[in-house]
C-alpha cells in the first residue's frame, strides 16, 4: 500500500468503511424508489383524472344517449325536465376561444418577433419578465376587469350590447393568452440558428424581412405549438367566462350575446351543490369529459410539435 | 494521416484499417504481454496495476482494442497519443467512471495489486473502486462550496470521520497540494473564488484526501497557464512518493518532464509503452517517432 | 444586375420605412398588452382601494356589504397554500430529480414525460372534478382544507417539476463526475451537490408554483368550497368550546316523507362527522336539505345558540335577514326548529325538515377538552379568490366594492410572490459560475 509514511492521521479500519459503503448503498437504493415513486406518482394523477371523469360519465350516458347528448340543443341538466344536448355549452366555448386567439396570436406573434428580432437586450430581459407579470394575474381579477371596466367601454361602442356577453370575456381571455403565446413563440424563435438570419442579413434582406420571410418559417413548426397550446388554454378557461359572459347557454355564434361555456357551467353547477349521484352531478363529469378530450386532443398536438421543434435544432 | 494499403477484413473504416495496419508493432512493446498471472517483479518498482487485454465500447463503438500496460507504484505514467485515441476512455476504465453512462462495456481486465483485484470485473462495485482510486479532471472543477467542504468532500462521503480527524485530514491534503500556506486563513470561503490554477490543486487535494492508491489525472493541466501548469508538474512530482500516477497529456514536454513511464496510443490501441526516457529518445515504433516529433496528431 | 439603380434605392427607402413601421407597430402592441396590465391594476384600485383597510382585512364576511372582510379567506388561503406547499415541493422535486438524475431513457421515462407536460396543459376545472370524484368522495376527505390543498398541489405540481429538472439540468456533467470520482453514491451526489446547486432554481420555480396556486378559482369551487364561512378554523390544540353527541338520526318520521332517510342523514353526516369548527362562538353550523323535487341544495346556516330556544318564525326572519340564505328559506319554510342554550345540562338540539322527516337531533355540552394538533386540516374553508368571486357575482354594486379590494390583495400577493421568483432568477443568472 503507498500510504505514506508520514500520514498523520489514521484512516477508519477497512472493515468500517465498507460497513459504511454498503449502508450509503442501501440508502442509496431506498431514495432511488422514493424519487420513483414521486415521478409515478404523475401517471397515477392522470390515471385518477381519467378514472373520475369516465366513471361519472358512464353513469351519465346510462341515463342520456350519445346522440342526445352531441346533438341535442338544449341543455338544462338541473331543471326540470332536464334536456341533455352539449351544443349550447359547445358553441359557447368555441365562440369565447375563437374570440380569444382573435386577440391572442395576432398580438402574441408581433410581441414575440419583436422581442426576439427588434428589442435591444436590455429591453427584452427587462419587458419579458413584465409580461410574465400579465399571465400571474388571478383569472378572477380578469373576471372583473372584463365585467367591470370592459364590458361598460364596448357597450359604448356597441349599443345594445347587453351586461353579460362573449366578446367581453373572449377579449380579456385573449389579453390574458398573449404573454403564453409570446414566450412560447419568442423560444421557438430564439432557437433558429443566428446563421440563417446572418445569411438573410448579408443578402441585404431589412429585418423585417428576415424576421417574418426567414425566422418566422423556419420557428414555424415551433409557432404552431405555441398557437395549439393557446387553444387548449382558451378551451379550459373558466373564471373569466364564468363571470363576464352570463351563466346561460345558448346556442348561438353571436359573440355579442351572453352564453355559457362548458367549464362556466361546471362551475355554476358546483356553486349549486349538486348531490353525489344524481344526474345533475354526472352531467358535470360529462360536460368535464368532453372538455378534457378537446384539451387533450390540442395538448398532444402542441406537444408533438414542439418536440419536433427542438429536435430540429 | 498514416495511409494503409492492406485492408482488414473484419474492419470497414479507414481508421480501423489503420490501427489493423499497425497492431504487429504492438509487440514490440518493451513489457512481454500478457503478463503471467504470477507476475512479482524482483526489482523495484513494483507493479500497482496492470491491464490485461482491455477492451472497451461505448454502445457498438469499440474505443479500447486490446490494451495491455502496468501501472508502475509510486511513479508517474502518461499517457499520450492523438486526439480520440481512446486516452481519456481508457484512463476512466480504472475508476469505472463509464458506468454513470449507459452501454458501456469492459472486457478484459485491469488488476489492481497486491490484492489482485480486477476493476473492471463483475460484482465489482465502483464505488469501491472510486474509493480507492480517484481523478482530476481537464478543468478544474471544484465544488461550488467552501475550499474547507471540498477537501472534506470525500471524507464526508466515506462516513464515520470526527471533525477533528476530518479537519486534519484537510490540512494534510491541502499541505501535499501545497496549497495549504494559500488558504489556510480563507478555509471556509467558495472555492471559485481561487484561481485557476489553485483551483486545479484544490481539486488535486480533494482528491488526495481519502488517501487513493492511484490518482487518474486526465490532461489536468490543459485549462491553465504556464505558470500554473508548472505548479501542477511539481505538485505530481511530488506526491508521487504518497500516490501512483496516471496522467493523460497532450503536452510532450510535459510528458518527458514528469513522467517516469510513457505510453503511446493510437485508434484504441497501445502502440509503445517503456521509460520515458526510451520512448522519447529511442522509440520503438514509427509512429511513436512521429507523433512525439509532431508530425502528426 | 451590377450597380444600384434609383429604382433599388428607393426600394431600400421603402423597406426601412416597412422596417420602421413594424418596429413601431411592436412596441405598440406590446405597450397596448402591459397597458391592460395597468389598466386593470388602476380599475382595482380605483374601485376598491378605499375600501382596503384594517377592518377589511379583520372582519369575517357579513351580508352588509360595508361590514364585511376578508379575515376568513385570508386565513384560509393562507392555510391552504401551506398543504399546497407541503405537497407539491416535496413531491415536485422528488419527481423532477428522478426523471434528471436516476431515469434510463425507456419507454417508462417516455410515458412519464409526455404525461406531465399533459398534465400541466390540463385544465384547472378538470382538476377540480377529479378532486371532487376522488378526494371527496372516494376518499371522503369532505370540503376540506386539505382536500384544496392536495388538489392545487396536484395541479401545480408540473411547474415544480419542469423548474427542477431545469435547474438540475444547469448543473455540469463535470460537477456529478467529480462527485461521483469521490467515491460518491448516487444518493450523496443528489444530496450534496444536485439539490444544494439548483435549489434557488428550485424555490424560484416554486414561487411561481404557488403564486398560480393562490389565485386557483374553479377548481375549488368545483370540490364546494364555501363562500361564506363566518369563523376560522379550529388552532392545533386549542380549546373547543361546544362538545356535540349525535343522539339519534330518526326519531322523527312524517307521512310524506318522500326520500330514503338514509340519504338524508347521509347527506347531514358528511358535514357534521367530520371534526367541524361547526361549534364555535355560540354559533352552530350545520347542513340540511331541501324538498327532493326541487333542485336540492345543501347550505349552511348559522344559530346563535345564545338566543335560547327559537320559534320557527323567529327562525325564519333571522335567516331572512341572512341574505345568504334568504333564497333557501323561502323553499324550507316548513323547517322546524327547537333549540335549548347549553347550559349545565346537556341541552337538546333538534332540527326536522316535515317534508323530508328528520334532519338531526343531537345534544350539546358546554365544554369539550381540546382540538386536535390538525382538526383545522379538515375544516371547511373559503379563499381569497372565492370570497372575490362570490362579491363580483352580486348585483348590488357594494359588493363590487368589496370584490375589487379582495382583488387588489389578491393582486398584490401574486405579484409580490412573482416578483420574488423574477429577482431571485436574475440574481441567479448574474451569480451562476460554473
Ligand atoms: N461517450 C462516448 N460515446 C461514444 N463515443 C465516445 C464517447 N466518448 C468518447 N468516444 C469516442 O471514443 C474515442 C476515444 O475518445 P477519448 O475521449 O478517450 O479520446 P482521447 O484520447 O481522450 O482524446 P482527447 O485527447 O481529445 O481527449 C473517440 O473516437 C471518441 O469519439
Ligand atoms: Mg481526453
Amino acid at each position: 500500500m503507498s500510504k505514506a509514511a508520514t500520514t498523520p492521521v489514521t484512516l477508519a479500519p477497512a472493515a468500517a468503511a465498507a460497513g459504511s459503503l454498503r449502508r450509503n448503498k442501501r440508502y442509496a437504493a431506498v431514495a432511488e424508489v422514493v424519487l420513483f415513486l414521486a415521478a409515478a406518482s404523475s401517471v397515477l394523477i392522470t390515471i385518477g383524472i381519467v378514472a373520475v371523469l369516465t366513471y361519472e360519465s358512464a353513469s351519465f350516458f346510462e341515463h342520456v344517449s350519445v346522440r342526445e347528448f352531441l346533438t341535442g340543443r338544449e341543455w338544462t341538466p338541473l331543471f326540470e325536465p332536464p334536456k341533455f344536448g352539449i351544443l349550447p355549452l359547445l358553441s359557447g366555448t368555441l365562440v369565447t376561444t375563437a374570440v380569444a386567439l382573435c386577440v391572442a396570436i395576432p398580438a402574441g406573434t408581433i410581441i414575440a418577433v419583436w422581442l426576439s428580432e427588434y428589442a435591444p437586450y436590455k429591453f427584452r430581459e427587462a419587458l419579458k419578465p413584465a409580461l410574465e407579470l400579465l399571465s400571474a394575474v388571478p383569472t378572477v381579477v380578469f373576471g372583473y376587469f372584463a365585467l367591470q371596466l370592459v364590458t361598460p367601454l364596448l357597450q359604448k361602442i356597441i349599443p345594445g350590447l347587453p351586461g353579460f356577453n362573449m366578446l367581453s370575456a373572449g377579449l380579456v381571455m385573449g389579453v390574458m393568452i398573449i404573454p403564453y403565446v409570446a414566450s412560447l413563440s419568442e423560444d421557438a424563435m430564439r432557437a433558429v440558428p443566428i446563421a440563417l438570419r446572418e445569411g438573410a442579413y448579408a443578402m441585404g434582406a431589412t429585418r423585417v424581412q428576415t424576421a417574418w420571410k426567414v425566422v418566422f418559417p423556419a420557428a414555424l413548426s415551433g409557432i404552431s405549438a405555441a398557437y395549439i397550446l393557446a387553444v387548449a388554454r382558451a378551451l379550459g378557461e373558466t373564471m373569466v367566462v364564468a363571470i363576464a359572459a352570463g351563466q346561460e347557454p345558448t346556442l348561438t355564434i353571436d359573440p355579442r350575446d351572453k352564453a355559457e361555456t362548458i367549464s362556466a357551467f361546471i362551475v355554476r353547477a358546483s356553486l349549486g351543490d349538486q348531490p353525489h349521484g344524481s344526474i345533475g352531478y354526472q352531467s358535470i363529469f360529462a360536460a368535464g369529459l368532453s372538455l378534457a378530450l378537446m384539451t387533450l386532443v390540442f395538448n398532444i398536438a402542441g406537444f408533438f410539435l414542439r418536440r419536433r421543434f427542438r429536435e430540429a435544432y | 494521416m498514416v495511409t494503409t494499403p492492406t485492408p482488414s477484413e473484419n474492419t470497414g473504416s479507414n481508421q480501423m484499417n489503420a490501427a489493423a495496419d499497425v497492431s504487429p508493432l504492438v509487440a514490440s512493446m518493451a513489457l512481454p504481454q500478457p503478463l503471467p498471472s504470477d507476475f512479482e517483479p524482483a526489482q523495484s518498482p513494483t507493479i500497482k496495476a496492470v491491464a490485461e487485454n482491455l477492451h472497451f465500447h461505448y454502445g457498438k463503438f469499440h474505443a479500447l482494442k486490446g490494451v495491455s500496460l502496468p501501472i508502475m507504484q509510486n511513479q508517474i505514467t502518461a499517457l499520450i497519443g492523438p486526439s480520440g485515441c481512446g486516452k481519456s476512455t481508457f484512463l476512466r476504465c480504472f475508476n469505472r467512471m463509464h458506468d454513470l453512462y449507459p452501454n458501456s462495456t469492459y472486457q478484459g481486465a485491469i488488476r489492481l495489486l497486491p490484492d489482485d483485484i480486477n476493476l473492471v470485473g463483475p460484482g465489482i462495485d465502483p464505488i469501491a473502486v472510486r474509493m480507492r482510486i480517484s481523478m482530476v479532471f481537464q478543468k478544474p472543477n471544484p465544488f461550488p462550496k467552501s475550499i474547507f467542504e471540498n477537501v472534506a468532500f470525500s471524507l464526508r462521503v466515506r462516513g464515520g470521520f470526527s471533525r477533528s480527524e476530518i479537519s486534519d485530514e484537510v490540512e494534510r491534503s491541502l499541505r501535499s497540494a501545497a496549497l495549504w500556506d494559500e488558504t489556510k486563513d480563507r478555509l471556509h470561503e467558495p472555492a471559485n473564488k481561487l484561481s485557476g490554477g489553485q483551483q486545479q490543486r484544490l481539486c488535486i487535494a480533494r482528491s488526495l484526501a481519502s488517501h487513493p492508491e492511484i490518482i487518474l489525472f486526465d490532461e489536468p493541466t490543459s485549462a491553465l497557464d504556464p505558470k500554473a501548469t508548472r505548479r501542477i508538474e511539481e505538485l505530481m512530482t511530488e506526491i508521487k512518493s504518497q500516490v501512483t500516477v496516471l496522467v493523460v497529456t497532450h503536452n510532450m514536454q510535459q510528458a518527458s518532464r514528469v513522467s517516469d513511464y510513457t505510453a503511446f496510443m493510437y485508434l484504441g490501441e497501445l502502440i509503445e509503452y517503456g521509460p520515458t526516457a526510451k520512448v522519447f529518445q529511442n522509440p520503438a515504433n514509427q509512429l511513436t517517432e512521429e507523433y512525439i516529433s509532431g508530425r502528426f496528431g | 444586375m451590377a450597380t444600384l439603380t434609383d429604382a433599388h434605392i428607393s426600394g431600400i427607402a421603402r423597406r426601412r420605412r416597412i422596417d420602421l413601421c413594424f418596429a413601431v407597430a411592436g412596441a405598440v402592441v406590446l405597450t397596448l398588452a402591459l397597458g391592460v396590465l395597468v389598466a386593470l391594476v388602476t380599475n382595482l384600485a380605483k374601485d376598491g382601494a378605499a375600501r382596503l383597510g384594517w377592518d377589511f382585512l379583520t372582519s369575517f364576511p357579513s351580508r352588509r356589504a360595508g361590514d364585511a372582510g376578508v379575515k376568513s379567506a385570508i386565513v384560509g388561503t393562507a392555510l391552504v397554500m401551506f398543504v399546497t406547499a407541503c405537497t407539491a415541493i416535496p413531491l415536485g422535486i422528488a419527481a423532477g430529480l428522478y426523471l434528471e438524475e436516476y431515469a434510463r431513457k425507456n419507454w417508462f421515462t417516455a410515458i412519464v414525460e409526455i404525461n406531465i407536460a399533459n398534465l400541466a396543459g390540463v385544465p384547472s376545472i378538470i382538476w377540480g372534478l377529479m378532486a371532487l370524484g376522488l378526494f371527496v368522495y372516494w376518499m371522503n376527505l369532505g370540503r376540506s382544507i386539505l382536500t384544496a390543498g392536495l388538489t392545487l398541489g396536484l395541479l401545480v405540481l408540473p411547474i415544480v417539476i419542469v423548474a427542477t429538472r431545469e435547474a438540475v439540468r444547469a448543473i455540469p456533467q463535470i460537477i456529478r463526475e467529480a462527485s461521483y470520482a469521490c467515491g460518491a453514491t448516487r444518493l450523496q451526489t443528489v444530496w450534496h451537490h444536485i439539490l444544494p446547486y439548483s435549489l434557488s432554481g428550485i424555490i424560484t420555480g416554486s414561487i411561481i408554483a404557488l403564486s398560480r396556486a393562490i389565485g386557483e378559482t374553479a377548481p375549488l369551487i368545483t370540490i364546494g368550497a364555501l363562500t361564506y364561512i363566518a369563523f376560522l378554523p379550529p388552532p392545533p390544540f386549542g380549546e373547543r368550546p361546544w362538545h356535540y353527541d349525535v343522539e339519534s338520526r330518526a326519531t322523527f318520521d312524517t307521512a310524506q316523507r318522500t326520500q330514503p332517510l338514509e340519504d338524508v342523514s347521509r347527506d347531514i353526516s358528511g358535514s357534521h362527522d367530520s371534526p367541524t369548527p361547526s361549534l364555535r362562538d355560540g354559533e352552530i353550523t350545520f347542513a340540511w336539505r331541501l324538498d327532493p323535487g326541487t333542485p336540492i341544495t345543501q347550505s349552511r346556516l348559522s344559530l346563535p345558540l345564545s338566543s335560547g330556544s327559537m320559534s320557527l318564525s323567529d327562525l325564519v326572519s333571522a335567516i331572512d335577514a341572512d341574505e345568504n340564505l334568504a333564497a333557501t328559506i323561502s323553499r324550507a319554510g316548513r323547517l322546524r326548529i327547537t333549540a335549548d342554550a347549553p347550559g349545565e345540562d346537556p341541552g337538546e338540539f333538534c332540527i326536522t325538515n316535515d317534508t323530508t322527516g328528520l334532519i338531526e337531533a343531537f345534544s350539546i355540552a358546554p365544554g369539550g377538552g381540546r382540538y386536535g394538533a390538525t382538526d383545522w386540516i379538515m375544516s371547511e374553508f373559503t379563499v381569497l379568490p372565492i370570497q372575490m368571486f362570490n362579491w363580483v357575482s352580486r348585483p348590488d354594486s357594494r359588493f363590487q366594492v368589496n370584490a375589487a379590494a379582495t382583488g387588489l390583495v389578491l393582486l398584490t400577493l401574486t405579484l409580490m410572490m412573482n416578483g420574488i421568483a423574477i429577482w431571485l432568477r436574475y440574481r441567479l443568472r448574474r451569480s451562476i459560475s460554473w
